[in-house]
């Protein structure tokens, strides 16, 4: 039997051990209270910066938060070339962090009312000891179109190793899976 | 009983593997002349394509259609200096149709040719007509392994794959007949699990016309050699098959491409849609990006597919269209390999004709069929 007394020792560690295995790590939120997001209407996304070790990363991670996006019916999205191609008429030397001039010529090209930026920073499987697991980590920021400043950021951080993964191996969820999560997250927080 | 055991064993291989059912439908005399092209290796690696185009040319003349012969053609290819046998161009379908009498070509494209145990074959072949206008008038694919049907005690197992690649030509010869003799479709339903996985509609395509669609190359980023290239035949196969939907001749729009020299940086831009679907007299343009293509990426593994496409309209300049699609070989196969998809062909034929199917879908029945997990719910 269980003495009382050694009860919340057990919970303190309960709580310890499953915290230390929490997949899902979800980061701040940045909104700008001024911002009328009801007014956006078109956006342009920009190429991802890619912090990661695989060469496809943000540009898989881009393609899906546009269709993420698209597939919300809340705001269209111009597709990439005519992005690509309005990124060489403002001839933005670094199109993964415009400046806000930048932003506001690139906006006026695209007839879009905000940009949206990201970096993806982890992308790709983690292990530790004999567990692995596929994880992302990507954040992303709109800026608006008038002045170029930032008006809403969120980070989403999905995957890892969990405690299943930890006792019974299995290599995590698929990387797919795993990024479709993280770009509904970043979505949803959009429009909360 | 060991005799009747063997029979039963051979016969569940065959069937499993989907063998072709003889063609019973016979052309009619004075039936088209066939131009067949050298055939395009997409394979990224050496295979027998002179003897897959004469398998071709003896098939089809075994079901009656008249066959071009060789040197004429040769002569035709090389008095108008034809590299890209890969499509047929405007001018050399308007010339070879004057200079020859052939009514259509037949363009075959080699996706996969593994002679490995268990062998793998994949193979696209198309009809285009030739004359002042040349349209794809049918274009189908088949994909096989030699262990897609083993049968018990592996009897079924197809270890030669000159077998299978007959079988594949065999396949394809007799879906033009069919389709030349009663204009019949093979195209159905395709499995939930094989719907984009992300997708936006704008609206339903008008069922009343007819649509054309001008498909431009797909961005290749994966690691297959001609990716893109195999991608766009899958969504042309299944786009041609729908009743109210045409499909430009991909060397027509090949040479529009290059005829107002549109170099494609990170997808298609507006102006350079609107100059190709001026050019080809067109209704969408199909563009898309292909992340992921791979047979087996280990030995007993499954293919794996991931790809993003987007349709542009003419009339509207915005995006009708877009989607994600991701799938493996072995997603939802939990037991014994039960409805596991060996070749990236046969699965991403399956993924191309959900991506049609929701096409032709009203945006709300779109919504309403999404209860299937994998598409995302917004």
């Amino acid at each position: 039997m269980i003495r009382a007394t050694s009860r919340p020792v057990l919970w303190v560690l309960a709580l310890a051990v499953l915290t230390s295995c929490g997949p899902v790590v979800t980061g701040p939120v940045f909104r700008d209270p001024n911002m009328d997001f009801g007014a956006i209407q078109t956006v342009g996304v920009l190429p991802f910066q890619n912090l990661s070790r695989d060469n496809l990363a943000a540009e898989r991670v881009r393609d899906v938060f546009i269709n993420g996006l698209l597939s919300t019916g809340a705001v269209y999205v111009v597709p990439v070339g005519e992005v690509a191609r309005a990124v060489a008429r403002a001839e933005i030397q670094s199109p993964i962090a415009p400046s806000p001039e930048e932003v506001v010529k690139l906006s006026g090209l695209l007839k879009a009312q905000a940009i949206i930026t990201g970096a993806v920073r982890e992308y790709g499987e983690v292990r530790s000891g004999a567990s692995s697991a596929n994880l992302i980590s990507v954040s992303v920021q709109m800026l608006e179109a008038q002045t170029g400043r930032v008006v809403w950021t969120a980070t989403s951080t999905r995957g890892g190793i969990d405690v299943w993964d930890r006792l019974f191996g299995g290599g995590g969820r698929p990387m797919n899976d795993v990024t479709r999560q993280a770009v509904n997250d970043l979505i949803v927080r959009l429009f909360q | 009983m060991l005799l009747l055991l063997y029979v039963l064993c051979a016969l569940s291989g065959r069937a499993a593997a989907g063998e072709p059912a003889p063609t019973t439908g016979r052309l009619p005399e004075g039936a088209r002349l066939v131009a067949v092209f050298p055939v395009e290796n997409l394979s990224g690696r050496p295979a027998p394509l002179e003897d897959i185009r004469r398998m071709f040319a003896e098939r089809l003349a075994s079901h009656g259609l008249r066959v071009l012969d060789d040197a004429t053609l040769e002569r035709v290819i090389t008095r108008h200096r034809v590299r890209y046998t890969a499509g047929i161009e405007q001018g050399f379908a308007k010339a070879l149709k004057q200079e020859t009498g052939a009514d259509t070509v037949l363009i075959a494209s080699l996706e996969l040719f593994d002679q490995s145990i268990p062998p793998r074959v994949a193979l696209f072949a198309r009809l285009v007509s030739t004359g002042e206008a040349p349209a794809v008038l049918w274009i189908d694919g088949t994909g096989a392994a030699g262990d897609d049907a083993p049968g018990i005690l592996g009897i079924g197992v197809i270890e030669d794959p000159r077998t299978l690649l007959a079988r594949a030509v065999g396949t394809l010869s007799s879906s033009l007949v069919r389709r030349l003799a009663d204009g019949r479709d093979g195209a159905g339903p395709g499995p939930r699990k094989f719907w984009p996985k992300l997708m936006y509609q704008a609206e339903a395509l008008d069922p009343a016309r007819r649509h054309s669609i001008a498909i431009v190359p797909f961005f290749n980023k994966s690691a297959r050699r001609y990716g893109g290239e195999i991608i766009a035949l899958h969504m042309m196969r299944n786009l041609a098959a729908a009743p109210n939907l045409t499909v430009v001749e991909p060397g027509v729009v090949r040479e529009e491409l290059l005829r107002f020299r549109i170099i494609m940086s990170d997808g298609i831009s507006l102006s350079d849609t609107e100059t190709i679907l001026n050019a080809v007299n067109a209704d969408l343009v199909l563009n898309g990006e292909v992340l992921e293509y791979q047979e087996r990426p280990w030995a007993g593994g499954a293919p794996l597919a991931d790809f993003a496409l987007l349709f542009l309209e003419r009339k509207t300049r915005r995006v009708v269209y877009s989607s994600y699609s991701a799938n493996a070989g072995d997603d939802r196969v939990f037991f014994f390999d039960w409805g596991k998809v060996n070749t990236a062909h046969a699965m991403v034929s399956r993924m191309a004709r959900a991506i049609t199917g929701h096409l032709l879908l009203a945006p709300l029945a779109t919504e309403a069929s999404r209860g299937a997990r994998g598409v995302e719910r917004r």
